[in-house]
């Protein structure tokens, strides 16, 4: 029930997007608003998915390595 | 009357020297070639009491030093290849106690990653990456493959993204000795005295999707369902298991671990100067781990160039099936582990990071695009604490214009 609540309520946020003309995406084209996570965030995240038995989602994981240590 | 003609004229005399000029001109369409360099060195400080190495009891003392150097060269059809080399230096308090012999060569170890990554743009917004690689340490050697598809909207709103990773591991130990040679498992020092485990790679295959979209002027969304399978040893070999009738044994694992998890992340912009950044994530996989994370970053403007942005991020998890601590597991399980990463716990992450954009007010040739530098402290319940110190320079190149 929780997930279809979720999902309905995902449906309606996207279904309520605006479409942007070039001159009104100051804001959303600012470098901040970018939703990849900047290089350092990246290296805490790798740290986190070791210590922690979950992985991040979109998680910045590019090489093997056991994290063993 | 004449006027009139004179104008006519005027304006034919013109119209044909400007489309001369549009035919014979010398601006043609530039291509921009770009080469960026990024550099990040990272400090990461660990201290705890909890290592699986000796059990779930004993020192996790633990720092590593990693610098990584990336390179991006941009081609003139606007292909990129993206090389990545890093090199981890760990100095581990725990691994020593796999011989407990303290100061042993042990206890310092090395992971060398080199990554590639090459990303062709096609027409109608899609773009297909390829990518492989290879992570080596003295008990690790992993290589990456990973293929990927990013199509976007003609109104850049919304994008769709597919991204398939495989890892193939081998997990013997010597790849950094004198002989190079990946000669075997390592078993703790008093469990060598039989074979534990008769496969030793491991296979990691990775199903990442992504859906982005601008929601408003304001509202950028980002969904990020991910699905995982590993087969092979997921048991690390020089883990130790006490039992509560006092015997010993390496800690055992499924041979198969499935997981799934969705991720969401929301960046909004508040005010003209404020940037709130909202990540949360969701986590379950066949151990019975539960894992939920969530996360935010404030980032303010000062200047347009300078950028202050403390995060801080809660996490709770909820233990696998196989774990247990130190003595508490019954010597007639199947599985079995003291290893307090797949433990029932709560983390907090605190940190602050500062930004500096100093393109906008270079002109010269060498563009450094941002530098950060950022720290935090991470907090696990069940005692475990490390300091996270990064600093980087980003987007270092020089753009060079052809005609």
């Amino acid at each position: 029930m929780k997930e279809k609540l979720f999902f309905a309520l995902l449906m309606i946020l996207l279904d309520s997007c605006q479409t942007l003309k070039p001159y009104e995406r100051v804001y959303v084209n600012d470098p901040e608003m970018q939703l990849s996570k900047s290089p350092c965030k990246n290296f805490e995240g790798y740290a986190e998915s070791i210590r922690e038995g979950a992985t991040p989602a979109a998680g910045s994981k590019s090489s093997g390595g056991c994290g063993c240590n | 009357m004449k006027r009139n003609w004179f104008l006519i004229g005027s304006l034919a005399f013109f119209s044909f020297f400007a489309q001369a000029q549009k035919a014979d001109s010398i601006f043609k369409k530039q291509q921009i070639k770009k080469n960026e360099i990024d550099f990040l060195y990272s400090h990461y400080i660990q201290d705890g009491n909890n290592s699986a190495v000796t059990g779930g009891i004993g020192t996790e003392s633990l720092t590593v030093i990693a610098p990584q150097l990336s390179v991006l060269h941009t081609f003139k059809n606007g292909n990129s290849l993206r090389t990545k080399l890093g090199v981890d230096i760990i100095s581990s308090a725990s691994t020593d106690n796999i011989d407990f012999v303290i100061s042993s060569a042990s206890k310092h170890d090395t992971r060398t990653h080199l990554d590639l990554l090459f990303t062709s743009h096609f027409k109608n917004n899609i773009a297909v990456s390829g990518g492989s690689g290879f992570s080596i340490e003295s008990d690790y050697f992993s290589i990456p493959l990973s293929l990927g598809v990013l199509i976007g909207e003609k109104n850049n709103m919304r994008t769709y993204g597919v991204d398939l990773q495989v890892y193939f591991d081998d997990l013997r130990w010597g790849r950094l000795s004198s002989s190079f040679e990946p000669e075997k498992l390592i078993y703790p020092v008093e469990l060598r005295n039989k074979e534990w485990f008769t496969n030793y790679t491991r296979s990691s295959y990775n199903l990442k999707l992504s859906f982005t979209q601008i929601i408003n002027k304001r509202n950028r969304l980002g969904v990020y369902p991910e699905l995982s399978y590993q087969s092979g040893l997921l048991s690390t070999p020089y883990n130790r298991v006490y039992f509560n009738d006092l015997s010993l044994r390496v800690e055992n694992l499924p041979m198969e671990r499935l997981k799934a998890l969705i991720g969401l992340k929301l960046n909004s912009f508040v005010g003209g100067r404020t940037i709130f950044k909202n990540a949360i994530d969701y986590y379950v996989d066949n151990f019975s781990v539960q894992g939920l994370g969530l996360e935010n970053e404030t980032a303010v403007k000062l200047t347009p160039q300078f950028i202050i942005a403390p995060s801080f991020r809660i996490y709770f998890q909820r233990r696998s099936r196989y774990f247990a601590p130190y003595q508490e597991h019954q010597i007639n399980e199947e599985f079995y582990t003291s290893d307090y990463d797949l433990s029932t716990m709560s983390t907090q992450k605190g940190g602050i990071a500062l930004r500096y954009s100093p393109a906008a007010q270079q002109s010269g040739k060498l563009i450094v695009s941002q530098i950060e530098i950022s720290y935090s402290y991470y907090s696990r319940s069940n005692g475990l604490d490390a300091h996270i110190i990064s600093c980087g320079f980003f987007g270092i190149g020089a753009v060079r214009k052809s005609q």
